[in-house]
């Protein structure tokens, strides 16, 4: 018995528990990249920017959108795909650490609560596989927060102003962090924020020969492409539904937080918690008006979980010694919180959120009980049960991004046979996914550049000095494929008997009009959200 | 009152919730319909067709009779979906886009909805169905 107590107190105090959250976290990553269950078109654009920055890195670091210092850190494993998956995991995996090392700074009783949230988030496990920016900023704030907690604030002002150039989103925290340091005087710290940008803006001055180019070419659209019917046919309003599934895609232990006693957390807490109100609150709301292109992808708020593990670590963390009472109106907010998710959960596939709540009112219910051990395991078990029973509200898995993608595959395979035959497609994963599960090796494939996709690029980028040019010479041979420009697809360019397997996708008529390409395409294997076509001679070219 | 109680008592409620909303039965794929199984002597009539069967490369999903009468066979490949309703002659006053000596044959009912069913997709699956008919209508009579 002692023992068993003495093993579960240097897992939940010690470096073994650091050990532990890096092997729970990595096993469960590295198992599903052979799967390729993550495989997601925003990953490969992470790839496609490091991949462009490995063979051109002036043009590639000095375009803002494309994330310069990861686009950086990620180059030398751009040359393989799968390389630069397994570097994006362990950029997780360091996260991850630095989140264990945060909480263990800043006292807390168990820093393994804290690894664990993260080390089981979910989104963060298959954002972190796939290779989204989103846990990049994610790994970024961790150590932000260690840098932080240790008295290092100068070096965590660096790193926290360097953070917007990978995700715009999180520079809601920089005038939160601002404030703080006003308050406390600490001025090297205000300093330092902008640290990170003013070197980057002064750099590139040489490239652009502009010394205003970061506000002549931002890292966003600050608004989308005039006629886009990508966005007419999509709604940015969030359904309770959507806002529950994706809270406990997040981490399961989301409704946890319910249990926190304010005047119980530190400095950073509090600031971090400010952080995740007002960052929720603007990724729930913004999307309506279509600022900054933000939609609702669950994705976008994976930066409240380092924040929200560091809360919960303070709450539940000191149930190990028996102490920390849940706060005095705990109850209220779960009662409060598991109507919200019943109300989410009437039009929701699965009530993940509800059974959520649950769970963690049964932890408060063992922790009044007296059984503030057998509590906090309950929440420890609800956390494990987050990467197989919680994911689905996360909505990065191929099976709900591109749930076509098998059966594109199975009939381009019945169309072009045993043949050699170049496809043209608008579906961001069939090269990965051909070149991936080896099949097709007959096919080349060539990626149909969208209309919006090439007015960004060539918006954000610099004519005057080559960059767009050099740009689009950089992108040759990357995973998406080699890129056709909207106006290279046309009929004399395409030769008779090309197949063209292609993604149901409003912004298709802007680039393959119906009214010229209608009667050179043969539908050979129909479909709704793909269908094959074969160019056929149509008397056009 | 003990302390646990009432986060137990939320707890339990919880879990009936969940456990009711998992239970609960899923929205039909085609809501709305007012079918019924098919009979044996439409089954006849199809010359045996049954689910899962293929006709010019589209699946027989299922077959069924609507209450207004006639039989409904639902086809989809991948994940487009229409049916062919086949009624006796002079039952419905639309001209029907395929015919034989009894039967009368229409196509509809496309999911999602506003999908486009290719025009060889519906004429290849339109004449077998028919062929189908013509070969047992002297036979059978639907119900």
């Amino acid at each position: 018995m002692g023992t068993r107590a003495g093993l579960s107190d240097a897992l939940l105090r010690g470096p073994a528990g650091l050990v532990l959250a890096l092997v729970v976290f990595c096993g469960l990553a590295l198992a599903s990249l052979g799967d390729d269950t993550f495989l997601h078109d925003e990953g490969l654009l992470t790839h496609l920017f490091a991949w462009v920055t490995a063979r051109d890195p002036a043009a590639g670091l000095f375009l803002q959108k494309s994330r310069p210092p990861i686009s950086a850190l990620y180059a030398p494993f751009a040359g393989s795909l799968d390389g630069f998956f397994v570097a994006h995991t362990l950029v997780g995996a360091v996260g991850v650490a630095a989140l264990w090392l945060a909480a263990r700074a800043s006292d807390h009783r168990a820093p393994l609560v804290a690894a664990l949230v993260l080390a089981l988030s979910p989104l963060y496990i298959g954002g972190s596989v796939a290779g989204l920016s989103n846990t990049d900023v994610v790994a970024g704030l961790c150590i932000f927060a260690w840098l932080y907690v240790s008295d290092r604030h100068v070096a965590a002002a660096v790193v926290l102003g360097m953070l917007p150039w990978i995700r715009a989103e999180v520079a809601v925290l920089v005038p939160i962090v601002a404030v703080a340091a006003a308050q406390e005087r600490h001025w090297r710290v205000l300093a330092a924020l902008p640290a990170f940008g003013a070197m980057y803006g002064v750099a590139g001055i040489a490239y652009h020969h502009d010394p205003i180019w970061f506000l002549h070419y931002p890292p966003a659209l600050p608004e989308p492409m005039p006629g886009n019917p990508f966005w007419a046919s999509h709604s940015g309003a969030a359904s309770l539904s959507d806002i529950v599934t994706t809270a406990v895609a997040l981490t399961p232990l989301l409704p946890a937080l319910g249990l926190m006693r304010w005047s119980s957390l530190g400095r950073l807490e509090r600031i971090g918690l400010v952080f995740v109100a007002s960052f929720a609150l603007a990724l729930v709301v913004l999307p309506q008006w279509r600022v900054f292109n933000f939609d609702q992808s669950p994705r976008y708020l994976l930066p409240v979980v380092p924040f929200a593990a560091l809360a919960l670590s303070r709450a539940v963390g000191p149930w190990v010694d028996r102490e920390g009472p849940p706060g005095r109106f705990s109850l209220l907010v779960l009662a409060a919180l598991a109507g919200a998710a019943l109300a989410g959960a009437m039009d929701g596939r699965h009530p993940t959120g509800l059974a959520a709540v649950g769970w963690t009112a049964l932890a408060l219910a063992l922790h009044r009980a007296g059984h503030a051990r057998a509590a906090l395991g309950t929440l420890g078990l609800l956390a494990a049960l987050g990467p197989f029973a919680f994911g689905d509200g996360g909505r990065i898995d191929r099976r709900s991004t591109a749930p076509h993608l098998d059966p594109m595959i199975d009939r381009l395979a019945e169309t072009v046979g045993d043949k050699r035959k170049v496809v043209y497609t608008n579906e961001p994963l069939l090269a990965s996914a051909l070149q991936r599960s080896g099949r097709l090796p007959n096919v080349t494939v060539l990626y149909i550049v969208q209309e919006d996709q090439r007015f960004e690029l060539e918006r954000l980028a610099n004519p005057h000095v080559g960059q767009r040019e050099a740009l689009w010479a950089a992108m040759e041979g990357n995973a998406y494929g080699r890129p056709i420009r909207p106006d290279a697809l046309r009929p004399d360019a395409v030769p008779v008997g090309a197949v063209f397997a292609l993604t149901k996708d409003e912004r298709l008529p802007m680039v393959l009009p119906p009214e010229v390409w209608d009667e050179l395409l043969e539908v050979v294997h129909p479909g709704y959200g793909m269908r094959i076509a074969v160019r056929v001679d149509g008397g056009a070219s | 009152m003990r302390p646990w109680v009432g986060p137990a008592i939320l707890a339990a409620v919880c879990a009936v919730g969940v456990v009711l909303l998992e239970l609960r039965p899923r929205e039909p794929a085609d809501p709305g319909s007012d079918r019924r199984q098919v009979s044996a002597e439409a089954i006849a009539l199809l010359d045996g067709l049954t689910a899962g069967e293929r006709i010019a490369g589209w699946s027989v999903l299922g077959l069924s009779e609507p209450r207004e009468g006639g039989v409904r066979v639902d086809f989809g490949r991948d994940d487009l979906r229409f049916s062919v309703t086949v009624t006796a002659l002079g039952q419905t006053t639309h001209a029907a886009p395929r015919s034989t000596e009894r039967y009368a044959l229409y196509y509809g009912h496309p999911h999602p909805r506003g999908a486009k069913i290719p025009d060889g997709a519906v004429r290849a699956i339109m004449a077998g169905l028919e062929r189908r008919i013509r070969a047992n209508e002297a036979n059978v009579a639907l119900p």
